[in-house]
Formats: C-alpha cells, structure tokens, sequence
C-alpha cells in the first residue's frame, strides 16, 4: 500500500494518464455526455489487500490493484452507463459515442445547486504495513484467544484499501476524495461437553491498520467472539408468541437498516416500490423515534466526504419525532421527485452505475438508561444482535433471525437462549417502541447489498423496547 | 489491447515473478467487452458497455503458492503485482500439491491446443450485437412477457452480450490463448394476484440464464423458446 507520503492526487493522477488538466477534463466530458441531462465522469483508482489466518494456516493473502473510468448519462428514468479500465481520452470519448448511439431524447445538460467544499470526515491516507507484520498480529490473535480452553478453532481476518475518486461533471464541478477502509473480523469456535459453538466479531472503520492493529482493539473483539460462543454453548430453546422484545444498542440496528432504510432510498419512491411511498408527513413510528443517515461521521465505514456523484454527503433526518419527513436522494431521485440530492448516490467501484445508498443509518439516543428499560420489562427477550435477515419490499413484512438472544425475567436478564426469530411488518414495528436508551452508538462492520453491488456502511441505534408489533419465533417445545 | 499485446504484457509478468524469486509462475491477461440493455414496461431503463482488461499472477517458492492481481497496466504495477504474488508465497503454508502441471500432464500439446480449443466451441463469430440491437430485443421480449395472464407489470427485462479474451501463461512453456462469446437475458415480472396491495414480484432471472448456459455455438435469441420454457416453471402455479 503506499504510504501517507505516497498518496496520490487523484487530479494530477488521472489527469496525467488522460493527458489533459481540469479544463482539457471538461471539456472531454462536455463532449462524452452531449445531449444528456445528467451524468459524469467517474475515474477511480482501488488498491487493496487481505489476509486471513484460519485454523493456524495463512490463507489466500491477496493484493490487487484495480483503475478505470465510468461514464454515466441520465436521461430522466434512463441510465445509460459505460465504463472501462483502459484510462484515457479515446477510451472515454469511445465510450461516450457508444451510449449517444442509444441515447433516447436529447436533453439539455441540467445545472444543479453548487455545494460548498465540504470538510473531510477521514484522512486521506494509509499507512503501509508488510504482510510479514499483518501476519504477525494475526498470529498474536490466535494465540490470545487460544489461551481460553474452550476455544478450538480460530479464524482471523486482516483487510485493508485506499481508493482514489475523481468525479468530472459537463459543468465544470470537479470533485476528489481519498478513501481509506480498514477491516479485522475474528471468528471462534469453542466445544464444551460435547457441543460445539461458534462466533464471530468484527469491527472497521475509515482509518487505517494502526487503529486495528494494536493489542487493546482486537482483544475486546476476541473476548466477545469468545463470550458469545460460550454463551451459546449453554443456552436453551427459545420461547416463542408475541412478548415485549428489548433490542441491544449497536448491530441490532441491522433491523433498522434493513426494515426501514431500504424503503427510504428514492429510486424506490419514484420506482413505486416502496411502501413508505405515500407516507410522508405521516406517523410511522413512536414519538421517541428519530431516525438518520449521517455520511459525515467521523471515520465511520459508511461515511463519505463526497459521494459518487460528487455531491458532498450530509446528514440526512428521515423520520423525526415518529413522523416520516425525508427520503435519500441521488441527483436522478432528486430530479425526479424535485428534492435536493442528499449525498447518497454511491457505488461500488467504476464497475457500477450510482443507486441510492444509505451510509451511516442510526436511530438517535433517548433519555433512558439501558438498565432502567431491562428493569421495567416484566417478561420479555433481549436480543443484543442480529444474523441474517429478510424484508418483503412490496408487504413490508420481515423475518430477522438472532444468533443469541435472552430471556427477560422480573426485570433481569436470564438464560441465553438460541434459534430466536423477529417477525413483523416495518411500516408499524417502530410505532411500539416504547422505550428509548440513551446509548445510541454504531456496531460491527457492515457491508450493504443492493442491486448486485456490496457498500459499506454504518448502522447503528440505542437500547430500545418494542412492546408489541411483533411475534418471536421460538424453538422450545410444549410439554406434552 | 490485441492478443499480441497481451501476450507481450504476460510474458513481461513471468520475468517479473521469476525474477522476484519465484521457482515457477502461472499468469493470466483478460480482456472483455460486454453490452446489455435493460427496458422496463417498455421503456429503456439502464444500458452498459463496458470495456475491460485485467491481469493475475500465481507465483510459486517452492510448494508455496502466492496470487495478486490487477487491472492497471501501468509498468510500476506490473512489476509491484508480480512481486507482491511471490511475496504472498512465502507467508502461506506449504502444499506440496500445489504446482504446475508437468508438459507430459498437459492435455494435448501445444501444436494441437489450438484445434482442442475450437472443439470446445466456445467462441461466437458472428458479429457483436450493437446496443440499439439488444434493445430492439429486449423490448420484444418486454412486450411478450407483459403479454402473459396475470402480469402486470415488468421490473426489467435485459439482453447482454458478452466477448472476452483470456492469454494464459505459465513458466513452463504453456501459452493458450481463447476467445469466448456468451449472450444472456432475463426478465423479472410482477404478477398481480387480483389484490393490488398484494403484488407478488417474482424473478426469473435465473431460469433464463439456465437456458442460456446451455446453448450451443452460435446462440440465437429466441423469445418464444425461452418463454415456452418459463410457462414451465413455477411462478404462475
């Protein structure tokens, strides 16, 4: 990886393999999107590099290091996209042709609002370090968490990138980001009694190797992998029925993400898909609910300086208060629907057209302790987190499976039961919350997919209470 | 980048990896270029052209076995890919499995590899179908599949073509390069089951490229054969 000194300037980088400056750009896309509405250049370079550790064996150590250019046109519902590795003005007016030639009404290049420079929510820069020394962290991973007898099986991951964006618009709206990611998943297995149970742990960020590598980091991430699968190891069957379910702080907001977000991305609004469409202005959650998705947090995996369209990322209020007030734009949903693009069009690299992407999306803390919402739940089920997951698009209805969950007893947490399911509808599940911790924070290290592309993100919310709305899928039987 | 090119920038990548300390090398250069329309209720909704090329490097120390790739063809990264791919060779465990097929393995010599590849029958001739081609296609087919009882709307429907060229190279004297074409096309549909709050969308994607899989040579873009086929399958029991 290069280093902080090596890091390039993506105008001079991509202007050099062109052989123009920032007007001889321009000018090239001018020509590249002539009649087109919308659309840009988008010229990226990606270098990246992994490792994982599995069972004591060094696995697939990989590096590459991938460039090229996309060429977008937009024409009111109509994308046209090309895109190549091949950087250089032939390619791209090649490329430009190629998409006139299919081109439907002839448009005029639309200006939009021209956005301040925007500050910076990551340092543009990696600093290097060998494969020799990331599999010597690894190492140290697997013997740490080794020291614990029941673990009998590790696997470690060490990943990281640093890509170069540059966004040329017909208007003259040049726009560079340097994007920094960095990624340690652990994953264990421990056997006791004869059972065998594992759990994995993950945590990244937009920053680089040296906020994972150091022993304190990754020790907390083991120590919970560990305590999971031990956890596991002795839980029970899951009650099932409709009962009060308390949901952890952090990863359980994967619900949220998934339930809700998703239907508050505007391609679905003007593509009718959505059942959050004709909801605005409208309650569809609690008074205690806020929601938003924040591209500005500071080092978060889903934040962006700029987005793929280059348009500066924002936070973004979707429902304040319980009330449905904003959706996420990218410049296409915004036009469609006269609203401002909010800074979500991203992509996964300049393989990919843009779509309308969340980024850090989390519920906002409330007034109450986390301790105080276990203690005033009589009967119910904590789960801390959640696995996979499913959402209906058009019914709205979800299925969330919880890898670990807990029973709720007089006001305490009890036995650590398995196999629990979530099942409800996401357009009133956030109207029972009831309950709002004051611990709201991001969890894990979550990769978004949509449309055949993978993103990362940021999500995240408080200790909350649903009191109803939804029926948890057990596996404890009925005695006879 | 035309194959003499491309095995120039392969035969580079082997003296790269050999002289960063690999015992044997494997590479590989690919190009491509795919086209595909998507229309969507008759509308044209999302066209790609894409234009590509890419390269690997499997170094070997020994039974240790390294990989990088890359898709820039800039000289720095060129060698920084081969050295990286030895460099990852010594960190893996070894595996004395791993190594490179001796010429005496090879499936037929290298004077016959170009008439086993063509037995293969891997690779179209016929023209490249042009964007506006594919989404004269794709709109007939829009229309046929809206056609069907019960459908009320598509969510897409999308014909590609796609031509790649792969050179593979290895230190011991293995050259081949191929040619191959493949076409595809899917549609996705919403069938409506009489309550309009309960639309039940239904992708047949992964029949229609099923189908297409198994083509032969030449591959004709038949709608009726491939909806003779869907009606088959399960989405409107």
């Amino acid at each position: 990886m290069k280093s902080t000194d090596n890091t390039i300037d993506p105008v001079r980088y991509f202007g050099k393999l062109l052989g123009l400056d920032s007007v001889g750009m321009t000018a090239l896309v001018k020509r590249a999107l002539k009649g087109a509405e919308d659309g840009e250049l988008y010229l990226e370079r990606s270098e990246s590099e992994s490792v994982s550790l599995d069972d004591g064996r060094i696995e697939s150590p990989s590096r590459s290091v991938d460039q090229g250019f996309g060429l977008r046109r937009v024409n009111r519902e109509s994308v046209l996209y090309a895109h190549g590795n091949t950087i250089s003005s032939r390619a791209i007016i090649r490329a430009g042709k190629e998409l006139r030639e299919i081109a439907t009404a002839k448009q005029q290049y639309e200006e939009q609002e021209t956005f301040p420079k925007p500050k910076a929510c990551y340092a543009g820069a990696l600093s290097p370090l060998s494969l020799a020394a990331r599999v010597t962290v690894l190492r140290a991973i697997d013997r740490y968490a080794r020291r614990d007898k029941a673990v009998t099986n590790v696997d470690a991951y060490l990943a990281a990138s640093l890509v170069h964006v540059l966004i040329v618009r017909a208007d003259g709206t040049i726009a560079s980001d340097v994007r920094p990611m960095a990624r340690m998943s652990v994953t264990v297995q421990c056997a006791e009694g004869g059972k065998r149970e594992g759990a994995s742990a993950s945590i990244g960020g937009r920053y680089d190797y040296l906020s994972l590598i150091r022993p304190k980091v990754w020790k907390s991430e083991v120590d919970r992998a560990i305590k999971n699968a031990k956890e596991m190891l002795r839980a029970g069957p899951c009650p099932s029925g409709v009962m009060p379910v308390v949901l952890g702080p952090g990863w359980a907001g994967v619900l949220l993400h998934e339930a809700i977000g998703h239907g508050l991305e505007a391609d679905c609004m003007w593509r009718k898909t959505t059942v959050f469409a004709d909801l605005v202005g409208k309650r569809v959650a609690s008074e205690l609910v806020t929601v938003v998705d924040d591209g500005t947090l500071t080092d978060e995996r889903g934040s962006l300086t700029i987005d793929d369209e280059g348009t500066p990322t924002e936070r973004t209020v979707l429902i304040k208060d319980g009330i449905l007030v904003g959706f996420m734009h990218d410049r296409q949903s915004a036009r469609l629907l006269a609203m401002r693009p909010t800074g979500s069009g991203r992509r996964q690299s300049f393989e990919h057209r843009t779509q309308v992407r969340m980024r850090n999306t989390l519920m906002e803390s409330g007034v109450t302790p986390p301790e105080e919402i276990i203690a005033t739940t009589k009967r119910g089920l904590y789960m801390p987190s959640f696995g996979g997951g499913q959402v209906d698009p058009v019914t709205g209805q979800f299925v969330f499976s919880c890898e670990l969950a807990y029973k709720i007893e007089d006001g305490k947490l009890t036995t650590p039961v398995v196999g629990a399911t979530l099942i409800g509808n996401c357009t009133t599940v956030l109207t029972f919350v009831d309950c709002v911790g004051n611990d709201s924070k991001l969890g894990g290290a979550g990769t978004c997919g949509k449309g055949g592309q993978s993103v990362p993100v940021g999500i995240g919310q408080p200790t909350l209470r649903l009191s109803g709305g939804v029926t948890v899928g057990g596996t404890e039987t009925s005695p006879e | 980048m035309n194959q003499k090119e491309m095995l120039r920038v392969g035969k580079q990548l082997l003296r790269h990896a050999k002289s960063a300390g690999a015992t044997d090398a494997v590479v590989s250069v690919d190009t491509s270029t795919e086209r595909s329309v998507t229309v969507r209720d008759g509308v044209q909704e999302d066209v790609t052209f894409s234009s590509s090329a890419a390269f690997s490097v499997t170094a070997m120390v020994g039974d240790k076995c390294g990989y990088a790739n890359s898709s820039s063809f800039e000289n720095d990264d060129l060698a920084c890919i081969a050295k990286e791919a030895v460099l990852s060779a010594h960190e893996v465990n070894a595996n004395e499995h791993q190594r490179l097929a001796r010429p005496d393995e090879w499936p037929c010599s290298m004077e016959e590899l170009p008439r086993c590849l063509a037995l293969l029958d891997c690779d179209d001739e016929s023209p490249n179908p042009t964007l506006k081609e594919l989404e004269e296609r794709a709109i007939v087919l829009d229309r046929i599949a809206r056609q069907f009882p019960g459908i009320s709307r598509s969510e897409g429907t999308s014909f590609g073509f796609h031509s790649n060229v792969s050179v593979l190279l290895s230190s011991n004297g293995f050259s081949i390069v191929s040619p191959s074409t493949q076409y595809s096309k899917s549609t996705t549909l919403n069938q409506n089951r009489g309550d309009a709050g309960n639309l039940r969308q239904t992708s047949l994607t992964t029949i229609a490229q099923c189908i297409l899989c198994c083509d032969k040579r030449r591959t004709r873009l038949s709608e009726r054969y491939l909806f003779t086929r869907l009606s088959r399958g399960t989405y409107l029991s």
